[in-house]
């Protein structure tokens, strides 16, 4: 779980799926985990890509924002990182039978 | 005595005759022996005789048995019964012959007491049973008995998360409960225009499972694992229970930050079979770990695949129990592997927790999102005990987990306990032996245990 290339393999399928939640040029919410490197040196070749960063998660290695699905397509260039799209989460209300 | 067949009642109890059974001698030895020793001098039948009945009456010698049966007053009776000490004496026992009935007589003389004791036997039987399914009481929830929180019978469990801090990332928390006076040490929202202030519930049913108060304000019941420890609450989610990946990457950055040694994250987004874990939580799961953060979080509660986050690798999945430590039907199961494993499991059915005042103080929800705090207040504790953190943390809590007859798949490593201590013998106080009726010995000094022995 701390090799680099499996992450990244697991990446490139959630990577596609990064621009399906948007329509075509339309930019999306996206979450970029980057490894083998500091953060802040891989956020200007981001944005150079065209993320729109958002927060800069410095402890975690995390940069999120938002990208075109080209930007993320160009992103995906930068080296040591992994772009996936945002994920929702949705409880049930709090009257339900299971929480 | 002798003639029971007349009598209308059945007789029970002592017939009034001695049986005597002596070691292999003849029948001479014996009479000789009767009459030396109890000074019966009566010629006996041998055997059965021509009429069998007679048995049932009078003497005997059962020549074939080695046994006489006597008519014999209190003091033969006594004179036979030390003959039985006697080595010399080829009397080997002497005893009360007693009425015996057929099983069917009791039943139809004794019909309603016996319906009776059958329905007693029958609760008795679900009694043993019920010794292992767990109930709320008056003064717990029935999670932190399962748990050990309240410990077993001769153990203490003096670990509380004294000084630790557990993030609860979730709804909120309703900062108004008086159970939550001066415990909660940091608040963040991260939903845009919400306050901490819970709107929802959950967060602070999660946030009072993992450290509610050892004494609640509002109720006997005590319901908070960690009872000692600090909450640090993130809203991640909405009043509406909605919240998305990024506010819940940018709480756990929050609560690293903060320096929680556990974060409890009750909440997940279902996961298809054979779907991979996202990279964007592995990487949280692994940078909270290296920042000595364990992260524990709900294994999903469709029944399905280990939902996210609870699937990536370095984030540990929790399922829910029911109350007799069963896998709770809606749990999820580690039906992918690559880090959907189920890692551990806890109460998460049923559980009583404090709710917002405003939606009465307290109230009992279900779903692994109730187990994954009681194992974050566990893991608060062991971390006290044991000053690990992060994996290592993580290790111990599988290692000290009790097996459970579910497969892994279920339940992975098990049920997760709090670190128990044998209860020291000076916790004792005496109590003196009573004989009979209870009579109140007045107050009594206990011995006191020198300082050093302590």
């Amino acid at each position: 779980m701390t090799d680099p290339d499996g992450v990244g393999a697991d990446a490139a399928s959630g990577s596609g799926a990064a621009s399906g939640g948007a329509g075509p040029g339309e930019a999306a919410r996206v979450h970029v985990s980057v490894q083998g490197r500091g953060v802040d040196d891989a956020v200007a070749e981001l944005e150079d890509a065209g993320l729109e960063v958002e927060q800069v998660l410095d402890a975690l290695g995390i940069v999120t924002g938002r990208a075109a699905p080209e930007a993320v397509e160009r992103m995906r260039g930068v080296r040591g990182v992994t772009v996936e799209p945002e994920s929702e989460v949705r409880l049930p209300p709090p009257d339900a039978p299971v929480q | 005595m002798t003639t029971s067949d007349a009598d209308l009642r059945l007789p029970e109890g002592p017939t009034g005759r001695q049986i005597i059974t002596f070691a292999p001698v003849d029948a001479d030895t014996a009479t000789r022996e009767l009459r030396d020793v109890a000074g019966i001098e009566r010629s006996m039948p041998r055997g059965l005789g021509d009429d069998p009945a007679a048995a049932a009456s009078g003497d005997l010698y059962l020549d074939l048995l080695n046994i006489a049966v006597v008519d014999g007053d209190g003091e033969q009776a006594r004179s036979l019964s030390r003959a039985v000490d006697d080595s010399s004496s080829p009397i080997l026992a002497v005893e009360p012959e007693v009425w015996v009935h057929p099983l069917d007589t009791i039943d139809a003389m004794d019909a309603p007491v016996l319906e009776e004791e059958d329905a007693e036997a029958g609760t008795e039987d679900e009694e043993v049973d019920a010794a292992e399914v767990y109930a709320d009481t008056d003064t717990y929830a029935w999670g932190l008995k399962a748990v050990r929180a309240i410990p077993p019978i001769l153990s203490t469990a003096p670990w509380g998360g004294t000084l630790m801090r557990v993030a609860v990332l979730d709804t909120g928390i309703d900062l108004d409960h008086p159970d939550f006076a001066h415990r909660v040490v940091a608040s963040q929202s991260f939903v845009a225009g919400q306050p901490v202030q819970d709107g929802h519930s959950h967060g602070t049913h999660c946030a009072g499972t993992a450290a509610g108060a050892k004494r609640p304000r509002g109720t006997k019941r005590r319901y908070g694992v960690a009872h000692r420890a600090r909450l640090v609450v993130g809203k991640v989610l909405s009043d509406q229970g909605s919240g998305a990946s990024g506010g819940i990457l940018a709480g756990i950055q929050w609560a690293v930050q903060q320096g929680a040694q556990v974060i409890s994250m009750s909440l997940g987004s279902t996961v298809a079979p054979g779907q991979a874990y996202f990279a964007y939580y592995e990487q949280a799961g692994q940078a909270a770990l290296n920042a000595g953060s364990l992260i524990v979080a709900a294994a999903g509660n469709n029944n399905g695949p280990v939902n996210a986050p609870a699937n990536s690798p370095s984030i540990l999945a929790v399922a829910a129990l029911d109350q007799s430590l069963m896998r709770a039907p809606f749990s999820c199961r580690g039906l992918n592997g690559n880090g959907g494993e189920v890692n551990i499991a806890a109460p998460g059915v049923a559980t009583w927790s404090s709710v917002p005042v405003s939606k009465g103080s307290y109230g009992r929800k279900s779903g692994t999102s109730m187990a994954t705090p009681h194992v974050a207040g566990i893991a608060a504790c062991l971390a006290q005990k044991t000053g690990l953190r992060g994996r290592a943390l993580w290790r111990e809590l599988e290692r000290t987990a009790v097996p459970l007859p579910q497969p892994a798949i279920d339940v992975g490593a098990g049920l997760a306990v709090v670190p128990t201590r044998r209860r020291p013998v000076w916790d004792y106080e005496p109590v003196p032996w009573r004989p009979g009726p209870v009579v109140d010995p007045g107050e009594i000094t206990p011995v006191p245990v020198p300082r050093e022995l302590r």
